[in-house]
């Protein structure tokens, strides 16, 4: 690769910004008066705490409330691990590592538990701090002389002082030679988040961030991306810590505090939740303001906090989040567009289009599959909903599933997706059992699922959004169509650099739909399709369904007896948590029993 | 035979002690899913409350505990109404955040007015001996005032007018506000109760720790562990949570240090939010 | 008994219900159908005081509701079962019907004889309300109403996945009610043999501000209502 070809792989990344102040702050760092240098390389270390929070919270939408002790964890195991190998080696930079892997380490316990415990977004914040406050007492405990690690003691609430600084085996770096490091250091980590945020991984972290329930029907391990990111965060934490307590050669459990735990949180949210750069600009900020506040009432931080919190969380009554990601929005919209100018080209959604579409996709996908339930049944506490349904699909194109309110449609669905375990039977999913598999494996293994409500990434564009489908992981052989086949067939072709959130109610049901033409796979479930839809929007969707039931095997729960009418296909009709008829459209319209559920007529000719 | 007594005892009070800190986070997110993170400084201000009353004012130890809980539900209904009544229907994170600030506040007021390590007060009644090991009559009162406060906790919500109304409200506001409860005035009496509870719980231990404004953070941890293992029965499943994560903390403690005490602590309510990520009460047929 | 003029309310920006009216007289029971999403859970919601009125007057005999708190509409003798029923899942039964007599500071005697009109709840008195299947569920939200004597009840779809048998029960209890103590009866429904068997007048919701009057006794041939439940075409009736 060329030079020119580097330098535009840096830009495009967003890159250039910050190798240019690193550039910078190196080349005006002999101008510096020592503790200004001591100062901003305690805030750079701070910045990459931060960093790590703007990663798992702003950038992933985990909100994890125990950073501070990743980063406690990570000075500490420095000074333990420097303390050791100092004195033999002359180096420290293998403790930086090792501070990093333990945070890491830990943060994967702590993650593993939260994460496949599938405990809630709050339990997490919860159990990070309580876990934090707890690490603070244990480590405040650790005063007595039994508490060693080779030639370290880790001395309780006072802490360890004396640990060596940074070296890389020509002795300790001096406070010039710490802040050089540091910054380079710092700049180093942020391009590694930048790039593996404005790459692949960015996008499936985004849709982390937007739509859990659509990562995992797209056939993401939602459990184990989070899982890595949290990880990720928690290692650039451990460093962030080594680097602080090599600058203060000192560590104690005031680390693993509240005002700590909720300066980080501060940092974050006054940089703005998802920009990179604002991490470090609220450490500064917030730093500066309380040096300030420092100077006219010493030592209130903890009351400074306290206040800029509750103001901060108050005065915006919608929540910070959504005004920042509005923000965000913004600067997406701004930045989106730019970016592939030269692929949009193409004419209008036209007939011939549609059709080269189809008979391309026609080609490329035809591969019907199959998808059974087999005396299947599901209960929720005391009450039965579902009892005994054994249906198979697959022998026709297409399928629909209708019942009146309460007939148990939307369990049925619940359990052939994977959304709820079954209580008794069996699924089967193109011949293979999938009883206990999770929602994510039945999507790679070819099962697409279309929600009633539109289950989008609102916060992404059209084509973020069907890149995602594109490239979720798969196991079953049909290949994805191109992105231009997809947004064509759905009409979004004009639309493909709009935000999701933007678009009209049946756009964002026709998204989903493009989503599962981008998956591709052999079997589609649509729930309640129609549901919410004008006329002319229920007329665009019932062609897309008929289109696609040409060469998948499409099931359809539908409510409306005129769209399901329309489909023309075999229908099932539930009644009761039970299957009560199975026949062509007509047969079940003319069955008396079938009119007396839904009409009544005849039904008990004493009361009418 | 003696020293396993007196191990026993130990871990009883261990276990009242974390119950005694837990209830009134209990009351306030167990039931009313309000992530309350100044329940700690609510610990504190009722500790201090105690100290105060018997070092400044001479009051009997007894009294000054009752005065903890009395303070601490002031306390609360200035933060119901200035603080938790805006956020009932935002998200929890917003609770989480404003409730982390407040704690910030109470505690650097606290040290501001008491600086950072107060003298404290001595520890109430006599001595038993069993065998060689003397046991304080306090921390055998202990154990007994938790399970009395249980009880009547117990009671409260289970047979009274409020304690109806306020599960109703906490379950389903809308349909507890169909049915005719003011769910708002209720919330407001639940949260206090709450407030007061960790009052009365950090008047309690007072005798037993080292006072200082940090005393409540030093517990609050601990406190969200044991109640979110205990579940959904947020009074009979705290008191379980209590009872095993207490026992197995001070257990170990006794038979090591206090570090691997509270690692044990940590590790046993982590390995049970894997294991039942539901709490220990998940599926019990009574949900109190 | 009840008046609705130019009711407007809906959730965010979105308005579902646009200038609604319809009156309800004394000891009437009053169906109001429609396909699902046009708003008529909405209408009921508005009614009981959970979605806030962004216009119009709602009039419960001489009182204005209009602002009122869900709380003092339900003392003026507004009753609501919803739908989906609404139970306290960590309530036992008897601590469900009790809420509201406890919340009103009625007679404990209450319960009793809300229990002798509803013999199959005995037994499960003491049992979560979250171990009660469907038609248990809505037999005690119909009765957890109805304890606290409503001059007016609001009902929401109490025929959704109810047994045939159990639809009758429920039908009879609302007859009972209103026999004894002229109980007057919004019903909103998608069942049309229910409703039609039980209302002395029905409505077709078409829009948030628009309800047609249908014959109740032709409820069944209705254009609108056939083409919505069966997929039948206009020219089938």
């Amino acid at each position: 690769m060329t030079l020119a070809a580097w330098m535009r792989t840096i830009a495009r990344r967003g890159l250039l910004w910050p190798l240019v102040v690193v550039v910078a702050v190196l080349a005006l760092s002999p101008l510096l008066s020592t503790a200004t240098e001591l100062k901003w390389t305690l805030w750079l270390s701070f910045g990459i705490l931060a960093l790590s929070l703007t990663l798992v919270w702003g950038v992933a939408g985990i909100f994890s409330f125990g950073q501070n002790a990743f980063f406690g964890i990570g000075g500490y195991a420095f000074a333990v691990a420097a303390f050791n190998f100092f004195p033999a080696t002359g180096e420290t930079l293998s403790a930086l590592i090792l501070g990093a892997c333990v945070a890491a380490l830990f943060t994967a316990l702590l993650g593993y538990v939260t994460f496949y415990g599938r405990v809630g977004d709050v339990y997490l914040a919860i159990v990070t701090l309580s876990v934090t406050l707890i690490l603070y007492t244990v480590m405040s405990s650790t005063a007595g002389p039994e508490y060693r690690i080779g030639a370290a003691h880790l001395g309780g609430f006072n802490g360890m002082p004396s640990v060596p600084g940074i070296a890389f085996g020509n002795g300790e770096l001096s406070y010039r030679e710490l802040f050089t490091f540091a910054v380079c250091l710092a700049g180093m980590i942020y391009a590694l988040v930048q790039f593996l945020i404005t790459g692949r991984y960015g996008e499936i972290l985004a849709g982390l961030r937007e739509n859990e329930v659509r990562m995992e029907l797209l056939g993401y391990d939602v459990r184990f991306h989070k899982l890595g990111v949290f990880v990720i965060g928690g290692a650039i934490a451990g460093i962030g810590g080594a680097l602080f307590t090599a600058w203060g050669t000192f560590i104690n459990p005031a680390i693993f505090s509240l005002p700590q735990a909720a300066l980080v949180v501060i940092w974050v949210m006054v940089g703005g939740r998802g920009s990179l750069l604002g991490a470090f600009f609220g450490v500064i900020a917030v730093q500066w303001i309380s040096d300030q506040a420092d100077k006219i009432v010493a030592q209130q931080t903890p009351l400074i906090l306290g206040i800029m919190l509750v103001v901060m969380v108050l005065a915006f009554p919608g929540g910070i989040v959504p005004a920042l990601t509005a923000r965000l929005q913004q600067l997406h919209l701004r930045l989106a567009p730019g970016k592939d100018t030269t692929a949009s080209t193409s004419p209008s959604p036209s007939a011939t289009a549609t059709d080269n579409a189809q008979t391309r996709s026609s080609n490329a996908l035809a591969s019907r599959g199959s998808l059974a339930a087999l005396g299947v049944g599901k209960s929720f506490g005391g009450s039965v909903v579902l009892e005994d349904v054994t249906l198979e699909f697959g022998q026709h194109h297409m399928h629909a599933i209708v019942g009146p309110n309460g007939a148990g449609k939307s369990t049925l669905f619940g359990l052939l997706s994977g959304r709820h375990k079954v209580s008794r039977g069996r699924v089967k999913l193109n011949g293979i059992d999938v009883t206990g598999t999770p929602i994510h494996e039945r999507a790679r293994r070819g099962l697409g699922i279309k929600l009633q409500v539109p289950s989008i990434f609102h916060g992404l564009t059209v084509r973020q959004n069907i890149s995602l489908a594109l490239t979720a992981p798969r196991k079953h052989r049909q290949r994805p169509p191109s992105e231009a086949t997809v947004l064509e067939t759905v009409g979004l072709l004009e639309k493909r650099d709009s935000l999701a959130a933007n678009l009209s109610h049946g756009e964002q049901q026709w998204l989903e739909i493009g989503m599962l033409i981008a998956q591709n796979p052999p079997v589609m479930l649509f729930d309640e399709p129609a549901a919410g839809m004008t006329q002319q929007e229920r007329k665009r969707t019932l062609e897309l369904i008929r289109r696609l039931s040409t060469d998948h095997t499409v099931v359809v729960v539908e409510h409306d007896m005129a769209f399901v009418r329309a489909l023309d296909a075999p229908v099932v009709m539930l009644y009761q948590g039970g299957v009560f008829r199975q026949g062509s459209f007509d047969d079940l319209s003319s069955d008396s029993e079938v009119r007396r559920i839904y009409l009544g007529r005849g039904a008990d000719a004493t009361h009418s | 035979m003696d020293e396993i007594i007196v191990i026993a005892l130990s871990a009883l009070t261990s276990i009242a002690i974390l119950m005694l800190t837990s209830l009134g986070l209990a009351v306030i997110f167990g039931l009313m899913r309000i992530v309350n993170m100044a329940h700690g400084e609510f610990l504190m201000i009722g500790a201090f409350t105690t100290t105060v009353a018997v070092r400044a004012a001479g009051f009997p130890i007894w009294l000054a505990i009752l005065c903890a809980p009395l303070v601490c539900a002031l306390v609360g209904v200035f933060v119901e109404l200035a603080f938790i009544r805006p956020l009932y229907r935002r998200r929890l994170i917003d609770t989480l955040l404003v409730t982390s600030g407040l704690s910030l506040i109470l505690y650097q007021i606290a040290i501001n007015v008491f600086g950072t390590s107060p003298p404290g007060i001595g520890t109430p009644g006599g001595f038993v001996e069993i065998g060689s090991y003397t046991v304080s009559h306090y921390s055998l009162f202990l154990p007994a005032v938790t399970v009395l406060i249980t009880v009547l906790l117990y009671a409260l919500f289970k047979s009274t007018r409020y304690g109806l109304l306020a599960r109703a409200a906490s379950d389903n506001p809308d349909m507890a506000s169909v049915l005719g409860v003011e769910v708002r005035r209720v919330n407001l009496s639940t949260f206090v109760l709450g407030c007061a509870l960790a009052g009365l719980g950090g008047g309690l231990i007072s005798p037993m720790v080292a006072v200082s404004p940090g005393v409540g953070q030093s517990y609050v941890g601990q406190a969200f562990m044991t109640v979110v293992t205990g579940g959904p029965a947020f009074l009979l499943g705290t008191l379980s949570a209590s009872t095993l994560l207490g026992g197995i903390a001070n257990i170990v403690s006794q038979l090591f240090t206090t570090l691997w005490g509270l690692t044990a602590l940590l590790v046993t309510a982590i390995v049970l939010v894997r294991l039942l990520p539901g709490g220990l009460s998940a599926n019990w047929s009574r949900q109190l | 008994m009840l008046r609705i003029r130019d009711l407007r309310a809906g959730y965010g920006e979105l308005m579902v219900l646009t200038g609604f009216g319809i009156t309800l007289e004394p000891r009437q029971i009053v169906a109001i159908l429609g396909r699902n999403g046009i708003g008529k859970t909405t209408l009921v919601k508005t009614l009981a005081g959970l979605i806030k009125t962004r216009g119009g007057r709602i009039t419960l005999e001489d009182d204005d509701i209009t602002d009122m708190s869900p709380p003092q509409r339900a003392r003026l003798g507004l009753g609501y079962v919803p739908q989906g029923r609404e139970i306290f899942s960590k309530l036992t039964v008897r601590e469900n019907l009790l809420v509201g007599v406890r919340a009103r500071k009625l007679p404990l005697s209450t319960i009793d004889e809300t229990l002798e009109t509803f013999p199959t709840l005995r037994p499960k008195l003491n049992d979560l309300g979250s171990s009660l299947s469907g038609g248990q569920q809505q037999l005690l939200a119909l009765a957890r109403a109805l304890a606290l004597r409503p001059k007016l009840l609001l009902l929401d779809e109490p025929s959704e996945g109810i047994q045939p048998s159990l639809l009758d029960e429920i039908r009879q209890h609302l007859v009972d009610a209103r026999k004894r103590y002229g109980l007057t009866i919004l019903l909103v429904e998608q069942n049309l043999d229910f409703a039609s068997s039980l209302a002395d007048r029905a409505f077709v919701m078409e829009s948030g501000s628009n309800a047609r009057e249908v014959d109740r006794d032709k409820l069944l041939s209705d254009a609108t209502l056939l083409h919505e439940f069966l997929g039948a075409n206009g020219e089938q009736t």
